[in-house]
């Protein structure tokens, strides 16, 4: 293999939101060992190549100037010169904000729901489709309402939802769910939905609740906590 | 002001089902909910409307032949539904 460092430059300033984290994606993959610097101009994109580098355990460095950062990601053992931050290592948080203690998104109001006597990170949900379960619509219609209906009943909501495929609809605002969504939302519920699918069905525009994300935050987010599918 | 309303059960998930189609033929509001465990330990749904609607509902029931099974008084507190309490 390559002793040597090699060192190259991506400037995705202006480039909109994912583009930043894909043009870090190509930069490393084309590279065996070394350090890529990408250039961005928002908090935002910066803020998913330093979880894109954690994701993949690799060290980040960066400096800011004028409202521009430049991530430095190191892939291989080539040691950063400066201040280090080992993604991926134990306890070793890449984001400057403080990581809830329950592992919540921290998006809480106060109050309800912060007494969580629950140990361990809580359970997400993956919402696949507009309905509970295989088999007639009108039963899987009114179970998914009953699910989500106790979950927002819950003085502890889930700390994340994430809603993908026909599941989307869901958070439409003609959604017969609507309500207990928005309830969960602002009880500190995380919900996410599949920009792709959003799409897909031509309903983006419709959006009553939640966040769009797409497949890297969607199962960056999942990966946090205990998965149930439905 | 407190929100008043009643948790009507069913004896089985159809019933729920006809109730709703009838209340919702009626204009009456309502909404099908998991029956709390506190009232009923079967998995059934019940029909949770305004205490207001009540006596409405239950005429327009008889006369569609919905039979429910369990009357639950229920008000609303800071947001969220106590069963068992009187109106």
């Amino acid at each position: 293999m390559n002793e040597q460092s090699t060192l190259t430059e991506v400037d995705a300033r202006g480039l909109p939101c994912p583009q930043p984290v894909f043009a870090a994606k190509r930069a490393l993959e084309s590279l065996l060992a070394g350090a890529v610097v990408i250039r961005v101009d928002n908090e935002v994109a910066k803020e998913n190549i330093l979880k894109f580098a954690r994701a993949n355990n690799f060290t980040t460095e960066v400096t800011a100037t004028d409202g521009d950062y430049a991530i430095t990601v190191f892939k291989g053992k080539m040691p950063p010169p400066g201040r280090q931050i080992r993604a991926g290592e134990e306890g070793g948080e890449v984001l400057t904000k403080k990581k809830p203690a329950s592992g919540r998104s921290g998006r809480d109001k106060g109050g309800k729901g912060e007494a969580d006597s629950q140990a361990g990170p809580g359970t997400a949900y993956l919402i696949t489709q507009d309905m509970l379960g295989l088999g007639a619509r009108q039963l899987g219609e009114i179970l998914i309402k009953s699910m989500l209906f106790t979950l927002s009943e819950r003085d502890t909501p889930p700390p994340l939802i994430v809603l993908v495929n026909s599941g989307v609809n869901l958070v439409t605002d003609r959604s017969p769910v609507i309500g207990h969504l928005r309830r969960l939302a602002e009880n500190g519920c995380r919900i996410l939905a599949c920009g792709t699918c959003l799409e897909y069905y031509n309903i983006k525009d419709q959006l009553a609740v939640g966040e769009v994300t797409n497949m890297y935050s969607a199962l960056e987010e999942l990966e946090k906590f205990r998965v149930i599918t439905v | 002001m407190k929100d008043r309303a009643v948790l009507y059960t069913f004896e089985s998930v159809h019933q729920a089902i006809k109730g709703e189609d009838v209340l919702r033929a009626a204009g009456i509001a309502c909404e099908m909910i998991p029956v709390p465990r506190e009232i009923s330990l079967s998995c059934g749904q019940g029909l949770r409307l305004a205490a207001a609607d009540a006596e409405k509902s239950e005429a327009a029931w008889r006369q569609a032949a919905v039979s429910w099974q369990k009357k639950v008084h229920a008000c609303r507190v800071d947001g969220r539904y106590r069963y068992g309490v009187e109106n």
